[in-house]
This record gives structure tokens, sequence and C-alpha cells, in this order.
């Protein structure tokens, strides 16, 4: 390499991230295994891409606080912690249920394909922001997907309820958090 | 690649929900989430 050449910047983060979305991605995949429910499918599908995304983007210009990133990682487990009903729901619950699960992960997964390089757990500026594909619809659609998702645990079982609330409340504020770095960034 | 991707999430997701419909339609079941279950038993 010559003298003048600058070496591309490493994003250790961005291998760190990767590391620990496939780590979601394969208790997921357990989960699945040991479940049988789709909902632990499509989530592992969708950390599996994300966990390729982190492994490739690159360094971002301004990131949030160390609270931002701890909360958003604690948010992107709780999903991971759902539990199914000792007894089989009736039908039509069940099948409402597999079509939220159905329709929440292919908004968050279009989501996370979408940001591409830019993709992050905490909130961060990682080049432009996002108006395509599906980001021209919906402002927040990864979390948006994920809630639609997870109501869906709702439906088969109310202890599910207090982790929903947890994981709604986690998903809002770091609305707010994306929303307060794109604005001071621009 | 992105496309590729879009592509296979779409595939995926109507493959899960056609198989979800005509598991209803056909069997009268839905295969949800069960605790405890364990795999090939």
């Amino acid at each position: 390499m010559k003298a003048n050449q600058k070496c591309p910047a490493l994003d250790l983060s961005g291998i760190a991230g990767a590391g620990l979305m496939a780590l979601f991605g394969i208790v997921a995949a357990w989960r699945w295994y040991s479940t049988l429910s789709l909902f632990f499918a499509l989530l592992a599908f969708r950390d599996f891409v994300a966990a390729y995304y982190f492994s490739v983007r690159g360094k971002s210009k301004a990131h949030g606080s160390r609270f931002a990133s701890i909360l958003a990682y604690v948010s992107t487990a709780l999903p991971l912690l759902y539990r199914a009903p000792g007894e089989p729901p009736s039908l039509p619950i069940a099948l409402a249920a597999n079509l939220l699960f159905i329709l929440g992960f292919l908004i968050s997964t279009l989501a996370t394909i979408e940001l591409g390089s830019r993709m992050g757990v905490s909130p961060a500026v990682r080049g432009s922001l996002c108006k395509t594909g599906i980001y021209r619809w919906i402002r927040h659609p990864m979390y948006t997907g994920y809630i639609v998702a997870e109501v869906g645990w709702i439906l088969l079982g109310a202890f599910n309820a207090p982790l929903f609330a947890a994981s709604l409340t986690g998903y809002l504020l770091r609305m707010r958090l994306e929303n307060r770095i794109l604005s001071n960034a621009r | 690649m992105k496309t590729l991707l879009k592509t296979f999430a779409i595939v995926l997701a109507v493959a899960a929900a056609v198989q979800t419909v005509s598991m209803a339609i056909s069997d009268n079941t839905v295969a949800v989430a069960a605790d405890g279950h364990e795999p090939g038993v």
C-alpha cells in the first residue's frame, strides 16, 4: 500500500455489534427449535441479516450516549423472552398471532435491508437519512414491525403483557433518542 | 444483494402466511409456540 493511501477505518463497534446480533440470532434459532414458534424463526432471520450489515457498515459521524446504547441492546434482547401459553389457543387467535408475526417481521426485515450498511442498534448518524423503500411510508419501520409482531404474543397470553409494555417503552424511547440525534446532526 | 435479500424476505413471509392459513383451513390447527416441547418427540 502506498504511503499516501489511507487504510479504511476498521469499525470495531460494528464487528462487536455483528457478533452480538449473531448471538441474538443463535438464541432466537434455539428458541425456535425448542418452541417451534414462527416468531423466533423470523426473529433469527432478521438478526442474522442485521449481523451481516453490522459487519460491513461504516463508521458513525455522531452517536448517542452510553445510556442510549445500553437501552438499545437490552430492548433488542427483550423479544427473546416471550413465553408460550400452557394451553393451546383457539384457532382464530393462533392464526391472528402468526399473521401478526409474519407482517411485523416482514416490515422489520425490509427496513433492516433498506438501511444496509447504515444499520445500527444504538442511535447514530451513519451516512444520509434513509428515505427509500419502506422508509418512504414509515418513519421508524423497524420498531413498528417489532411492535406489530409482539402484539401477537399478547393474543397468545396476557402474561406476556408486562414484557410487551417494557418492550414498547424501549422502542418509544429509542425513537425519541434517534429523532433527537438525527435532527441535531442535520 | 439488497434486491435478492428483499425478495427472499418477501417470499419467506408469503410462504409462511400461505402455510399458516392452509393449515388452519385443512387441519383446523395452527402451529404456535409450545414451551417445553421436545423436538423430535
